[in-house]
Protein backbone atom coordinates (compact mmCIF):
# COMPACT_ATOMS: atom_id res chain seq x y z
CA UNK A 1 0.00 0.00 0.00
CA UNK A 2 2.79 2.38 1.02
CA UNK A 3 4.89 1.33 -2.00
CA UNK A 4 2.00 2.02 -4.39
CA UNK A 5 1.36 5.39 -2.72
CA UNK A 6 5.02 6.40 -3.01
CA UNK A 7 5.14 5.25 -6.62
CA UNK A 8 2.02 7.28 -7.44
CA UNK A 9 3.55 10.40 -5.86
CA UNK A 10 6.68 9.90 -7.99
CA UNK A 11 4.64 9.36 -11.19
CA UNK A 12 2.55 12.45 -10.41
CA UNK A 13 5.70 14.52 -9.69
CA UNK A 14 7.27 13.37 -12.96
CA UNK A 15 4.05 14.19 -14.82
CA UNK A 16 3.88 17.62 -13.20
CA UNK A 17 7.50 18.27 -14.14
CA UNK A 18 6.96 17.30 -17.80
CA UNK A 19 3.73 19.27 -17.86
CA UNK A 20 5.57 22.33 -16.54
CA UNK A 21 8.20 21.87 -19.26
CA UNK A 22 5.28 21.46 -21.73
CA UNK A 23 6.60 18.13 -23.04
CA UNK A 24 4.14 15.80 -21.26
CA UNK A 25 2.22 15.05 -24.47
CA UNK A 26 5.40 13.79 -26.19
CA UNK A 27 6.20 11.30 -23.42
CA UNK A 28 4.00 8.46 -24.59
CA UNK A 29 5.56 5.97 -22.17
CA UNK A 30 4.60 8.16 -19.20
CA UNK A 31 1.09 8.68 -20.54
CA UNK A 32 0.66 4.90 -20.73
CA UNK A 33 1.92 4.55 -17.16
CA UNK A 34 -0.59 7.22 -16.13
CA UNK A 35 -3.42 5.26 -17.76
CA UNK A 36 -2.62 2.15 -15.71
CA UNK A 37 -1.78 4.08 -12.54
CA UNK A 38 -5.54 4.64 -12.22
CA UNK A 39 -5.62 1.09 -10.82
CA UNK A 40 -3.03 2.02 -8.17
CA UNK A 41 -5.36 3.50 -5.53
CA UNK A 42 -7.89 0.69 -6.06
CA UNK A 43 -5.24 -1.99 -5.53
CA UNK A 44 -3.72 -0.10 -2.57
CA UNK A 45 -7.17 0.20 -1.01
CA UNK A 46 -7.88 -3.52 -1.27
CA UNK A 47 -4.37 -4.52 -0.14
CA UNK A 48 -4.77 -2.22 2.86
CA UNK A 49 -7.88 -4.15 3.88
CA UNK A 50 -6.16 -7.49 3.30
CA UNK A 51 -3.24 -6.37 5.48
CA UNK A 52 -5.56 -5.22 8.26
CA UNK A 53 -7.77 -8.32 8.20
CA UNK A 54 -5.03 -10.93 7.77
CA UNK A 55 -2.49 -9.07 9.91
CA UNK A 56 -4.64 -9.03 13.04
CA UNK A 57 -5.08 -12.83 13.06
CA UNK A 58 -5.55 -14.76 15.28
CA UNK A 59 -7.08 -11.84 17.19
CA UNK A 60 -10.50 -10.34 16.66
CA UNK A 61 -9.85 -7.69 19.33
CA UNK A 62 -6.09 -7.58 19.85
CA UNK A 63 -5.04 -9.32 23.05
CA UNK A 64 -8.64 -9.73 24.23
CA UNK A 65 -10.65 -11.94 21.88
CA UNK A 66 -9.60 -14.60 19.43
CA UNK A 67 -11.28 -15.02 16.04
CA UNK A 68 -12.96 -18.41 16.87
CA UNK A 69 -14.53 -16.78 19.97
CA UNK A 70 -16.22 -14.22 17.77
CA UNK A 71 -17.87 -16.86 15.60
CA UNK A 72 -21.55 -16.16 15.22
CA UNK A 73 -23.73 -19.10 16.17
CA UNK A 74 -26.77 -18.08 14.16
CA UNK A 75 -25.17 -16.98 10.87
CA UNK A 76 -24.59 -20.06 8.72
CA UNK A 77 -21.48 -20.48 6.59
CA UNK A 78 -23.42 -20.46 3.31
CA UNK A 79 -25.12 -17.18 4.29
CA UNK A 80 -21.70 -15.58 4.72
CA UNK A 81 -20.57 -17.10 1.43
CA UNK A 82 -23.67 -15.72 -0.32
CA UNK A 83 -23.00 -12.21 0.98
CA UNK A 84 -19.34 -12.50 -0.02
CA UNK A 85 -20.31 -13.53 -3.57
CA UNK A 86 -22.91 -10.75 -3.69
CA UNK A 87 -20.43 -8.05 -2.70
CA UNK A 88 -17.74 -9.42 -5.03
CA UNK A 89 -20.29 -9.20 -7.85
CA UNK A 90 -21.24 -5.61 -6.87
CA UNK A 91 -17.56 -4.62 -6.68
CA UNK A 92 -16.86 -5.99 -10.17
CA UNK A 93 -20.01 -4.41 -11.58
CA UNK A 94 -19.14 -0.98 -10.15
CA UNK A 95 -15.52 -1.39 -11.25
CA UNK A 96 -16.68 -2.07 -14.82
CA UNK A 97 -18.89 1.06 -14.76
CA UNK A 98 -15.97 3.06 -13.33
CA UNK A 99 -13.61 1.94 -16.11
CA UNK A 100 -16.27 2.60 -18.76
CA UNK A 101 -16.87 6.14 -17.47
CA UNK A 102 -13.18 6.87 -17.11
CA UNK A 103 -12.50 5.74 -20.67
CA UNK A 104 -15.47 7.78 -21.84
CA UNK A 105 -14.23 10.87 -20.02
CA UNK A 106 -10.68 10.63 -21.35
CA UNK A 107 -11.86 10.18 -24.98
CA UNK A 108 -14.03 13.30 -24.58
CA UNK A 109 -11.12 15.26 -23.10
CA UNK A 110 -9.06 14.15 -26.09
CA UNK A 111 -11.64 15.57 -28.51
CA UNK A 112 -11.76 18.96 -26.81
CA UNK A 113 -7.99 19.49 -26.55
CA UNK A 114 -7.01 18.32 -30.05
CA UNK B 1 -31.14 7.04 40.07
CA UNK B 2 -27.56 6.13 39.42
CA UNK B 3 -26.04 7.83 36.43
CA UNK B 4 -23.33 5.31 35.62
CA UNK B 5 -21.33 4.72 32.45
CA UNK B 6 -23.94 2.28 31.09
CA UNK B 7 -26.67 4.88 31.35
CA UNK B 8 -24.57 7.58 29.75
CA UNK B 9 -23.70 5.34 26.80
CA UNK B 10 -27.27 4.14 26.49
CA UNK B 11 -28.30 7.78 26.04
CA UNK B 12 -25.36 8.47 23.69
CA UNK B 13 -26.20 5.53 21.40
CA UNK B 14 -29.80 6.73 21.41
CA UNK B 15 -28.70 10.25 20.47
CA UNK B 16 -26.54 8.89 17.62
CA UNK B 17 -29.29 6.75 16.08
CA UNK B 18 -31.87 9.53 16.55
CA UNK B 19 -29.47 12.00 14.95
CA UNK B 20 -29.06 9.58 12.07
CA UNK B 21 -32.82 9.24 11.59
CA UNK B 22 -33.29 13.02 11.62
CA UNK B 23 -30.37 13.80 9.29
CA UNK B 24 -30.32 10.90 6.84
CA UNK B 25 -34.12 10.94 7.09
CA UNK B 26 -34.47 13.96 4.87
CA UNK B 27 -32.05 12.81 2.18
CA UNK B 28 -33.58 9.31 2.12
CA UNK B 29 -36.92 11.13 1.82
CA UNK B 30 -35.69 13.20 -1.11
CA UNK B 31 -34.59 9.89 -2.67
CA UNK B 32 -38.02 8.35 -2.09
CA UNK B 33 -39.65 11.35 -3.83
CA UNK B 34 -37.08 11.41 -6.64
CA UNK B 35 -39.12 9.51 -9.25
CA UNK B 36 -42.25 11.61 -8.70
CA UNK B 37 -40.93 14.25 -11.08
CA UNK B 38 -40.15 13.25 -14.67
CA UNK B 39 -38.08 16.34 -15.46
CA UNK B 40 -34.33 15.84 -15.67
CA UNK B 41 -33.59 19.32 -14.33
CA UNK B 42 -35.86 18.94 -11.30
CA UNK B 43 -34.28 15.58 -10.48
CA UNK B 44 -30.89 17.26 -10.70
CA UNK B 45 -31.99 20.02 -8.30
CA UNK B 46 -33.31 17.46 -5.82
CA UNK B 47 -30.00 15.58 -5.94
CA UNK B 48 -28.08 18.82 -5.54
CA UNK B 49 -30.13 19.79 -2.48
CA UNK B 50 -28.78 16.77 -0.58
CA UNK B 51 -25.48 16.51 -2.51
CA UNK B 52 -23.16 18.17 0.01
CA UNK B 53 -24.69 16.62 3.15
CA UNK B 54 -25.96 13.07 2.53
CA UNK B 55 -22.63 11.32 3.09
CA UNK B 56 -21.99 13.29 6.28
CA UNK B 57 -25.44 12.27 7.48
CA UNK B 58 -24.67 8.60 6.95
CA UNK B 59 -21.62 8.87 9.19
CA UNK B 60 -24.10 9.08 12.10
CA UNK B 61 -25.17 5.50 11.34
CA UNK B 62 -21.56 4.33 11.24
CA UNK B 63 -20.80 6.16 14.50
CA UNK B 64 -23.95 4.70 16.09
CA UNK B 65 -22.89 1.19 15.05
CA UNK B 66 -19.37 1.83 16.34
CA UNK B 67 -20.65 3.16 19.66
CA UNK B 68 -22.91 0.11 20.02
CA UNK B 69 -19.91 -2.16 19.36
CA UNK B 70 -17.72 -0.37 21.91
CA UNK B 71 -20.29 0.22 24.65
CA UNK B 72 -22.64 -2.78 24.35
CA UNK B 73 -20.74 -5.54 22.49
CA UNK B 74 -23.32 -8.20 23.45
CA UNK B 75 -26.16 -6.18 21.93
CA UNK B 76 -24.02 -5.53 18.86
CA UNK B 77 -23.20 -9.24 18.51
CA UNK B 78 -26.84 -10.32 18.83
CA UNK B 79 -28.18 -7.63 16.51
CA UNK B 80 -25.56 -7.92 13.76
CA UNK B 81 -25.72 -11.74 13.75
CA UNK B 82 -29.48 -11.97 14.04
CA UNK B 83 -30.21 -9.26 11.49
CA UNK B 84 -27.38 -10.40 9.19
CA UNK B 85 -29.38 -10.73 5.97
CA UNK B 86 -31.38 -7.57 6.65
CA UNK B 87 -28.20 -5.56 7.25
CA UNK B 88 -26.58 -6.97 4.10
CA UNK B 89 -29.67 -5.84 2.18
CA UNK B 90 -29.47 -2.39 3.81
CA UNK B 91 -25.81 -2.16 2.82
CA UNK B 92 -26.60 -3.07 -0.81
CA UNK B 93 -29.38 -0.44 -0.87
CA UNK B 94 -27.06 2.21 0.57
CA UNK B 95 -24.28 1.31 -1.91
CA UNK B 96 -26.50 1.61 -4.99
CA UNK B 97 -28.07 4.78 -3.66
CA UNK B 98 -24.65 6.36 -3.12
CA UNK B 99 -23.10 5.44 -6.46
CA UNK B 100 -26.28 6.49 -8.28
CA UNK B 101 -25.81 10.04 -6.96
CA UNK B 102 -22.29 10.12 -8.43
CA UNK B 103 -22.85 8.21 -11.69
CA UNK B 104 -26.19 9.66 -12.81
CA UNK B 105 -24.96 12.82 -14.50
CA UNK B 106 -21.93 11.25 -16.18
CA UNK B 107 -23.84 10.36 -19.34
CA UNK B 108 -26.66 12.29 -21.03
CA UNK B 109 -28.62 9.26 -22.36
CA UNK B 110 -32.13 8.79 -21.03
CA UNK B 111 -31.69 5.07 -20.23
CA UNK B 112 -28.49 5.80 -18.28
CA UNK B 113 -30.06 8.49 -16.11
CA UNK B 114 -33.28 6.54 -15.66
CA UNK B 115 -31.32 3.49 -14.44
CA UNK B 116 -29.42 5.46 -11.81
CA UNK B 117 -32.50 7.48 -10.84
CA UNK B 118 -34.30 4.20 -10.13
CA UNK B 119 -31.22 3.00 -8.21
CA UNK B 120 -31.24 6.16 -6.12
CA UNK B 121 -34.96 6.08 -5.40
CA UNK B 122 -35.35 2.34 -4.80
CA UNK B 123 -32.18 2.36 -2.68
CA UNK B 124 -33.56 5.20 -0.57
CA UNK B 125 -37.00 3.62 -0.11
CA UNK B 126 -35.50 0.21 0.71
CA UNK B 127 -33.10 1.78 3.25
CA UNK B 128 -35.92 3.67 4.98
CA UNK B 129 -38.14 0.56 4.95
CA UNK B 130 -35.43 -1.68 6.44
CA UNK B 131 -34.55 0.85 9.14
CA UNK B 132 -38.25 1.05 10.03
CA UNK B 133 -38.63 -2.74 10.05
CA UNK B 134 -35.61 -3.00 12.38
CA UNK B 135 -37.16 -0.40 14.68
CA UNK B 136 -40.51 -2.21 14.60
CA UNK B 137 -38.86 -5.50 15.52
CA UNK B 138 -37.03 -3.92 18.45
CA UNK B 139 -40.29 -2.38 19.68
CA UNK B 140 -42.21 -5.65 19.18
CA UNK B 141 -39.47 -7.85 20.63
CA UNK B 142 -37.26 -10.44 18.93
CA UNK B 143 -36.71 -14.06 20.05
CA UNK B 144 -33.41 -14.25 21.95
CA UNK B 145 -32.32 -17.31 23.99
CA UNK B 146 -30.41 -17.46 27.27
CA UNK B 147 -27.04 -17.17 25.53
CA UNK B 148 -28.09 -13.98 23.80
CA UNK B 149 -28.46 -15.73 20.46
CA UNK B 150 -31.15 -14.65 18.04
CA UNK B 151 -33.63 -17.47 17.49
CA UNK B 152 -35.68 -16.16 14.59
CA UNK B 153 -35.28 -16.10 10.83
CA UNK B 154 -35.06 -13.28 8.28
CA UNK B 155 -38.64 -13.88 7.10
CA UNK B 156 -39.71 -13.97 10.74
CA UNK B 157 -38.61 -10.33 10.99
CA UNK B 158 -41.15 -9.34 8.35
CA UNK B 159 -44.20 -9.60 10.59
CA UNK B 160 -47.13 -7.22 9.92
CA UNK B 161 -46.33 -4.84 12.78
CA UNK B 162 -42.65 -4.24 11.90
CA UNK B 163 -43.62 -3.95 8.22
CA UNK B 164 -46.15 -1.26 9.15
CA UNK B 165 -43.49 0.61 11.13
CA UNK B 166 -41.31 0.26 8.01
CA UNK B 167 -43.97 1.82 5.77
CA UNK B 168 -44.55 4.54 8.38
CA UNK B 169 -40.81 5.28 8.38
CA UNK B 170 -40.81 5.61 4.58
CA UNK B 171 -43.82 7.96 4.83
CA UNK B 172 -42.23 9.98 7.62
CA UNK B 173 -38.94 10.35 5.72
CA UNK B 174 -40.85 11.37 2.57
CA UNK B 175 -42.57 14.11 4.56
CA UNK B 176 -39.26 15.12 6.14
CA UNK B 177 -37.56 15.17 2.71
CA UNK B 178 -40.38 17.13 1.08
CA UNK B 179 -40.27 19.80 3.81
CA UNK B 180 -36.49 20.00 3.44
CA UNK B 181 -36.99 20.32 -0.33
CA UNK B 182 -39.52 23.15 0.15
CA UNK B 183 -36.88 24.98 2.16
CA UNK B 184 -34.18 24.44 -0.49
CA UNK B 185 -36.02 25.16 -3.76
CA UNK B 186 -38.07 27.84 -5.44
CA UNK B 187 -40.48 28.21 -8.36
CA UNK B 188 -42.36 25.31 -9.92
CA UNK B 189 -40.45 22.57 -8.08
CA UNK B 190 -41.04 24.40 -4.80
CA UNK B 191 -44.81 24.30 -5.39
CA UNK B 192 -44.62 20.63 -6.34
CA UNK B 193 -42.66 19.78 -3.21
CA UNK B 194 -45.16 21.73 -1.11
CA UNK B 195 -47.94 19.52 -2.54
CA UNK B 196 -45.89 16.36 -1.92
CA UNK B 197 -45.23 17.52 1.64
CA UNK B 198 -48.99 17.82 2.24
CA UNK B 199 -49.62 14.41 0.65
CA UNK B 200 -46.86 12.73 2.62
CA UNK B 201 -48.17 14.26 5.86
CA UNK B 202 -51.49 12.57 5.08
CA UNK B 203 -49.63 9.38 4.09
CA UNK B 204 -47.51 9.27 7.24
CA UNK B 205 -50.39 10.04 9.60
CA UNK B 206 -52.64 7.41 8.00
CA UNK B 207 -49.96 4.73 7.59
CA UNK B 208 -50.05 3.44 11.23
CA UNK B 209 -53.78 2.68 10.94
Amino acid sequence: MVAIGTLLILIAALGAFFSWRKVLHQKRWLLWILVFSVLGPEIANQFGWFAAEVGRQPWLVYGLMRTPEGLSAVVKANTVLTSLILFTFIYFLLFAVFIYLLNDKSSMAHMTTV
Amino acid sequence: MSFDLNTIWFILVGVLFTGYAILDGFDLGIGALHLFTKKDEERRIMLNSVGPVWDGNEVWLVTGGGALFAAFPDVYATAFSGFYLALILLLVALIFRAVAIEFRSKRPEFWWRQTWDIGFSVGSILSALLIGVALGNIAWGVPIDGNGEFGGTFLGLLKPYPLLVGVTTVALFMMHGAIYGVMKTEGELHDKLRRWAMNSIIFSSSAPQ
